[in-house]
């Protein structure tokens, strides 16, 4: 997992999929991630090497959206493949996340 | 005719009429048929479509100004490599001898031509064209028997007097031009089933021809109503102490007989060094078959593995020999993924898979199945995938996950990838679900998962996953009411609402520890 600051958009990029068998390892690299850069205003959840994403993985993505929501940060999923946009369109988080 | 008594002709060439007449005269002289021509043009029209079969040698001349001898010699040999050339060179251009050997050029004749060395290159040309014709001959009559051993493989269907269908499919994919596995089957006793599924040890002609002698001879013993355990020892005894002593060869015998009585309902399994295979009864819970038994042709006495199922009013068994098991193996999936590819494949076809990467062994793979002549095709059904896990089963989620798109991928090929993503995801899902919820994380607590694929129509993908926890009140579940956010901690409404948006049905059964997920593979 990677994250950049650009103005006061940070962009967090996943290695690969959301998984069960990883999300307790990313699940404090992304909230350390939000305390280091306080700055942030917008977070970019960047999707492009996630092939796939199980329920634990949705709740990693969900989780952070509620602290970036407690944080007043606005969150966007990119870079979102057809079969995760299938994922959330049907667990009604589309908007949510901001995929277009 | 015997090749030696046949005529021999020879097709020779050269622009310079006076040598053109002059070794021909000499080429007749040797008892040689001889069609000459100053153009290789000409000659090479000759040669086309069947016309190279009538030469047993080609002489051209080197220096010819409508195309150089050693063109000539390359277009003859793209339409019909096995025709020997001899190139016929003045003094001076015996540089081109290497060059001409490149060119696959079987002879060199320098002018002016001594009778005694075309005799010599005659001779050699035609003793190489003819073993050379008579090797490719060979290789297509090997093509031959494979095709003959692939059909052998037997695809029938019975209807009992007590009411039941039984159906066999088997498929044959010999290594080579011929293979040791074989199957027999004896349909003429219709209340008693009997099939037999053998290897021999190693694969190719040799096998495939001993292969056909005890097919031969365990076909004789079924038709005369001999049971599994009698065929199984004459050809130990037959493999011990005839075949030994007559043979230097050594030979072994790994068979397995299945009997399925259909009218009490039963079936018996006896195994003599084959892979065991899998037995399925109605409920589809895939029993793997323990009766294990050495080769025949091994030890005296003769103990064969032996295993009964009865009160079977339908179910399968899966049977194969090693071949299928070796080659599962090296492609990373499940045999029973490969032996569905295998059986979903019209007989007279190879599968692709085999085009990337090559078979270890001869593989012949069989499904018997039986149900109730009015049941037989919503019942009938080829198994995936299954495997067993606990709840400690941890990261292993992950490669059980990597196994199903594996066996997937092989099993059903023509699937859309987003599809066979779809449905891993589902797997996983509901593994997560029996971990979680059925088995509590502890590792003294089971479940398993099996995937299958129903012949019904449309085609169907079955998941079932069942655990042995308590299950949960599905009914109160609603899936639809449910806001992701607001439940983030509710994993199992989150499993359940990705498995019922990607499934086209799914079902709970024992109060929610046994669910059933279905993929209808024609729809979009």
């Amino acid at each position: 997992m990677k994250s950049t600051l650009e103005d006061t958009t940070l962009r967090i990029s996943f290695d690969g999929d959301l998984l069960s068998t990883n999300v307790h390892d990313l699940r404090p690299k992304l909230f350390q991630a939000l305390e280091a850069n306080p700055d942030a205003t917008t977070l970019h959840a960047d999707l492009k090497n996630c092939k796939v994403i199980d329920s634990m993985g949705l709740n990693l993505l969900i989780a952070l959206y509620r602290e970036c929501e407690k944080r007043k940060i606005s969150f966007k999923a990119i870079n979102v493949s057809p079969e995760v946009k299938r994922l959330f369109g049907f667990l009604n988080l589309t908007s949510r996340f901001g995929v277009e | 005719m015997p090749p030696s008594l046949r005529i021999r002709r020879a097709l020779l060439i050269d622009d310079d009429p006076v040598s053109l007449f002059v070794l021909a005269q000499m080429i007749a002289q040797q008892g040689w048929e001889v069609e000459k021509t100053q153009s290789p043009k000409v000659a090479l029209k000759w040669l086309e479509g069947n016309g190279a079969t009538r030469f047993d040698a080609v002489l051209t001349d080197y220096h010819m100004p409508e195309m150089k001898g050693l063109e000539v010699v390359a277009s003859v040999r793209e339409i019909d490599p096995s025709l020997a050339t001899i190139l016929i060179t003045s003094d001076n251009e015996r540089r081109t001898l290497s060059q001409s050997i490149k060119e696959g050029v079987l002879d060199f004749l320098e002018k002016p031509v001594r009778p005694d060395q075309l005799s010599a290159a005659l001779s050699k040309a035609v003793v190489h064209t003819r073993e050379h014709r008579r090797f490719l001959e060979n290789q297509v009559r090997l093509r031959q028997v494979a095709s003959i051993q692939r059909r052998l493989a037997p695809e029938l269907r019975i209807s009992s007097q007590a009411g039941l269908c039984c159906k066999l499919t088997a498929r044959c994919y010999p290594l080579y031009e011929a293979g040791g596995d074989f199957l027999s089957v004896a349909p003429e006793q219709k209340e008693i089933f009997q099939a037999a599924l053998g290897d021999i040890s190693g694969h190719g002609l040799q096998e495939g021809f001993i292969a056909t002698y005890f097919q031969g001879m365990v076909r004789g013993m079924q038709t005369l109503g001999a049971s599994a355990e009698q065929i199984a020892k004459r050809c130990n005894s037959f493999l011990l102490y005839d075949w030994a002593a007559n043979n230097d060869i050594p030979c072994s015998l790994s068979a397995i007989f299945l009997e399925l009585n259909l009218t009490e309902r039963k079936i018996r399994i006896t195994n003599c060094g084959c892979p065991g295979g899998f037995f399925y009864k109605k409920s589809h819970e895939p029993i793997p078959v323990d009766a294990a038994g050495p080769a025949l042709g091994w030890f005296d006495p003769f103990e064969p593995g032996i295993e009964e199922f009865d009160h079977l009013d339908a179910g399968q068994i899966l049977f194969w020999s090693d071949g299928l098991v070796d080659t599962a193996d090296r492609f990373g999936v499940q045999p029973t993924s490969l032996a569905a590819r295998l059986l979903l494949t019209e007989p007279h076809l190879t599968p692709t898979i085999f085009e990337s990467m090559s078979m270890p062994d001869d593989i012949m793979v069989a499904k018997l199945s039986w149900a109730p002549d009015v049941e037989f095709e919503a019942l009938d059904f080829l198994p995936i995938y299954h495997t067993n896990f606990h709840g400690g089963l941890g990261n292993g989620v992950d490669d059980i996950h990597r196994s199903i798109l594996a066996c997937l991928h092989m099993a059903i090929p023509h699937l859309k990838e987003h599809r066979i993503h779809n449905i891993a995801l589902c797997c996983r899902e509901a593994i997560l679900n029996a971990i979680q919820h059925g088995c509590g994380y502890d590792s003294s607590h089971h479940a398993f998962i099996s995937i299958e694929l129903h012949l019904s129509n449309p085609q169907l993908l079955r998941i079932v996953v069942a655990d042995s926890g308590k299950g949960f009140d599905y009914n109160s579940f609603d899936p639809t009411l449910l806001d992701p956010i607001e439940n983030e901690h509710n994993h199992v409404s989150l499993g359940l609402r990705v498995i019922r948006g990607l499934a086209d049905a799914v079902r709970f059964h024992k109060n929610g520890s046994h669910i059933e997920i279905d993929f209808y593979l024609t729809s979009s």
